[in-house]
């Protein structure tokens, strides 16, 4: 992964070499009122956001591009994974919030083995692990508890017990990631279970409090840059933390 | 430039160099982005949070609702923070893509650091002396009660040229745009396409044997600017094609000599904000235009180096 | 304005297990203090508080005026302290909420009514010329706890603060800049703090929530004392009712802490002041 920095307005190089290129957040064609002559055909795109101009390969030659950026407010995105909080319920489902400038709506029917006549009765106040099913800047978001295609909840739904924490959207796509080596280092002194929603909330249980509270201390002092995300720096801090 | 002369200002500085910048995002927890920029002390705070849930009375079905608030260090606001907050929204929506976040609210909040005394009474203000205020009733009779005193009123033609009432310095006026536009970057969540930086720009009278001359000079201090001419303060919003500028042969000499180093750059930047004030002629404003698109790029490139840097240590792998 | 939506129910579950077990979510115990921080600005009278992650802004300045018919000895003290969006998207300029008031009113009744200042002098010249201290606040960060991170700033920035040194002869009231003259720190009697101790039902109470404790504690109790071991306001603003034995045992807590924070404010001063060039008296 290439990183350079990049500020909103700065013009991203589109390689050349790839026969298609996606382009991710953080990039937008550029609205020049004046045509540049020398310009051709090929558009010119520029950053939107801070962030660190990122790329990878993908299949058949295609290569995507994006700007990792760091963020603390989420915008709903189709397929996202999300933790929610249940703030209303009414007759056809919940209103759930997820952080972002809408409230999302869960329908009553979208969990797993729901039917007309038994739909799950969740209390406000309750954490659901969702998927973002419909996103768009001019709707308000739709979340379900299931998996369309097989029907079966695959993990989401109700999330009983356990601690949630807030941090940067970044750090949660981080955490999804496989190769990052926190959680691995994490779970290697505290087994735990974790749902990461894109939304900037983790939610995890422990055994213990004192496990809990030193799993939510590492993460966020990964989050703040005071603890580095290696083995070892991981491991000292929940050894001190547990202390 | 060309009345960059080799002389220094009273606190050392050249004519074209800024006081040392403060640059910081991300120091506020609960907005969801925060950026400091300072001229040396000069300096605001502000955030930026949203996209947020809106009130309906405010909602707007196609674009979100930008709010712009202000807070002057003393007191509460008045009408030199309606000002600003005029100025800041003049600058932000055309920069802003406020269409991708339809019926939403979006926050922003400058607080200055630095205090809003006017021209007049703080010129005298030196560095490290709080701020005080005369109340002019009781003034009003004579030259004892206020404070601190007036120097010689002979040397400086206040009345013609000084700033209303307080009024904001332009520095200051600066450094929240600057401010702002760090708050946003550092919020990530709201498309920017250009980047709005600003400086300010006063032209002094220095005489120079027989003649009389204004001297252009970049970030000046609340002192040099109650003593200034005039007065002026740009804000350039930087982005690739944003805009060509156009060449006409009035200032070509000029941009001449700005082809020379920055000859593939020019058409990176815009004019989006400029006030003046004071007396001044064609050619002052063109060159402290052309003066303030040095200082930009200089600002620019730090901040660049700056939240580098920021991002550098904070980066996760 | 934007609504604050209450934390899932598990957070609060959670808390109360930990709190049982005597542990805070942060790593504190339940009487420990966020750390505090000071940041002096340029001028004389500007000083920045950070509790944790909560920070306020307080700024002194000062003016002449004309005093009071029937107080002619007295200055005045005001203090500014609305809570702005920057705190928290839930504040909302201009329309205050009822936290708001509860802050202001605790700050007022902290600093002005205990007389921390001394108002009479601020008296220049009797029924004539009086000092008006303006102490404006400004809050940045609300991370929970803002009185008490307010209060501190708020005593920090008045004994940071040196007013300008006047002369009376006769009628003649001269104000000597400080190139002539050091300008003069203000008379304080006494060094205020505010103390907040959350508590949950059954629970020991915590000294300085969170913005997460605060939410969802049944209470809060606020005691404003200084170094000198005394009492100056006691507030306990609804919530569940306590026992006078816990309530005793919350201020001999703050006897303690408040030595220390004043010992704080202090040592910050000290430093600051060795930095500084200019003569401060």
């Amino acid at each position: 992964m290439s990183s350079t920095l990049v500020l909103p307005g700065d013009s991203i190089p589109l390689p050349s070499s790839s026969k298609s290129v996606i382009l991710g957040p953080g990039i937008a064609a550029s609205s020049s009122r004046i045509q540049a002559p020398h310009m051709g055909t090929t558009p010119t795109c520029i950053s939107t956001r801070l962030g660190l101009l990122s790329s990878l390969k993908g299949k058949e030659k295609s290569e995507q591009v994006w700007v990792e950026g760091s963020s603390k407010r989420y915008i709903p995105a189709q397929k996202d994974m999300v933790l929610g909080t249940i703030i209303a319920k009414h007759a056809e489902g919940f209103r759930v919030d997820l952080g972002s400038a809408h409230m999302a709506s869960l329908e009553g029917l979208a969990f797993e083995g729901a039917t007309k006549r038994s739909k799950p009765n969740l209390k406000v106040g309750t954490l659901v692990y969702a998927r973002v099913s419909l996103a768009n800047r001019d709707m308000e978001p739709e979340i379900e508890c299931f998996d369309p295609n097989t029907g079966k909840a695959e993990g989401f739904g109700e999330l009983k017990g356990g601690l949630m924490l807030t941090c940067s959207l970044q750090l949660c796509r981080h955490l999804l990631n496989p190769n990052f080596p926190l959680l691995p280092a994490l779970a290697a002194s505290v087994p735990f279970e974790i749902a990461v929603g894109l939304n900037g909330r983790v939610w995890f249980k422990t055994e213990t409090v004192s496990e809990s509270i030193a799993v939510k201390r590492v993460i966020e002092g990964v989050d703040s840059g005071e603890i580095k995300a290696e083995k070892k720096d991981v491991e000292n801090a929940v050894k001190e933390y547990l202390a | 430039m060309s009345n960059a002369g080799p002389s220094r200002r009273y606190d050392g500085r050249r004519s074209d160099e800024m006081r040392p910048l403060v640059i910081s995002i991300g120091e506020l927890d609960r907005a969801d982005g925060s950026g400091r920029f300072g001229f040396g002390s000069t300096a605001a705070l502000a955030s930026c949070s949203g996209p947020l849930e809106v009130r309906l009375n405010k909602e707007l079905p196609t674009k979100a609702t930008l709010e712009i608030s202000h807070r002057p260090l003393e007191g509460v606001g008045a009408t030199p923070s309606r000002a600003l907050i005029t100025t800041l929204e003049s600058i932000y929506p055309s920069v802003l893509k406020l269409s991708s976040h339809p019926r939403s609210l979006i926050q922003i909040i400058v607080q200055s650091l630095s205090s809003s005394s006017t021209s007049s009474t703080s010129s005298f203000n030196t560095y490290n002396t709080p701020s005080v205020y005369i109340d002019t009733d009781a003034s009003e009779e004579g030259e004892p009660n206020t404070w601190p005193k007036p120097k010689n009123q002979s040397s400086f033609p206040l009345e013609e040229v000084s700033s209303p009432i307080a009024s904001y310095t332009f520095a200051s006026r600066s450094a929240s745009i600057n401010a702002s536009t760090l708050a946003i970057l550092s919020n990530g969540s709201i498309p920017m396409t250009s980047l709005p930086i600003s400086i300010s720009v006063a032209c002094i009278d220095s005489t120079q044997g027989q003649q009389v001359k204004g001297d252009l000079i970049v970030d000046p201090t609340v002192e040099e600017e109650s003593r200034a001419k005039s007065r002026f303060a740009f804000a350039w919003a930087f982005g690739k094609n944003i805009s060509m500028i156009k060449k006409d042969d009035k200032d070509s000499d000029v941009d001449v000599k700005m082809e020379l180093d920055q000859n593939d750059r020019e058409d990176e930047m815009e004019l989006i904000w400029v006030e003046s004030e004071g007396k001044f002629n064609k050619e002052t404003f063109s060159d402290a235009l052309e003066l303030s698109k040095i200082a930009c790029r200089t600002i620019l490139s730090e901040i660049r180096e700056k939240l580098g840097q920021e991002l550098e240590s904070k980066t996760l792998q | 304005m934007v609504r604050e939506i209450d934390p899932p129910t598990i957070q609060k579950d959670f808390l109360l297990a930990a709190l049982a077990e005597g542990k805070r979510l942060d790593g504190r115990i339940p009487l420990e203090q966020r750390k505090v921080e000071y940041i002096f600005g340029e001028e004389l009278g500007t000083v920045e508080c950070r509790l944790g992650k909560t920070a306020v802004l307080a700024q002194v300045s000062a003016s002449i005026v004309k005093p009071r018919d029937d107080r002619p000895y007295e200055g005045f003290l005001l203090i500014n302290s609305e809570i702005g969006p920057m705190a928290s998207s839930v504040y909302e300029s201009g329309r205050s909420s009822d936290s708001e008031i509860l802050i202001t009113r605790l700050l007022e009744k902290s600093i002005r009514r205990t007389e921390a200042i001394d108002r009479e002098a601020l008296c220049i010249l009797a029924g004539e010329k009086v000092w008006q201290l303006r102490l404006t606040l400004h809050f940045l960060s609300d991370s929970g706890n803002l009185l008490d991170c307010a209060s501190m700033a708020s005593m920090a920035a008045l004994r940071h603060f040196r007013k300008p040194e006047v002369e009376v002869i006769g009628d003649e009231v001269i104000i000597h800049s400080p190139e002539e003259r050091a300008p003069v720190p203000l008379a304080i009697h006494h060094t205020p703090l505010c103390l907040t101790f959350a508590y949950f039902e059954n629970l020991p109470p915590i000294l300085d929530p969170t913005h997460l404790e605060t939410t969802l504690c049944s209470g809060t109790l606020t005691v404003t004392m200084n170094a000198q071991r005394e009492i100056c306001v006691l507030s306990k603003a609804g919530g569940t009712p306590l026992a006078a034995e816990e309530i005793m045992g919350v201020v001999t807590v703050g006897v303690e802490r408040v030595r220390e924070m004043v010992k704080g404010i202090e040592e910050a001063l000290d430093t600051d002041k060795e930095g500084r060039v200019v003569e401060v008296r």
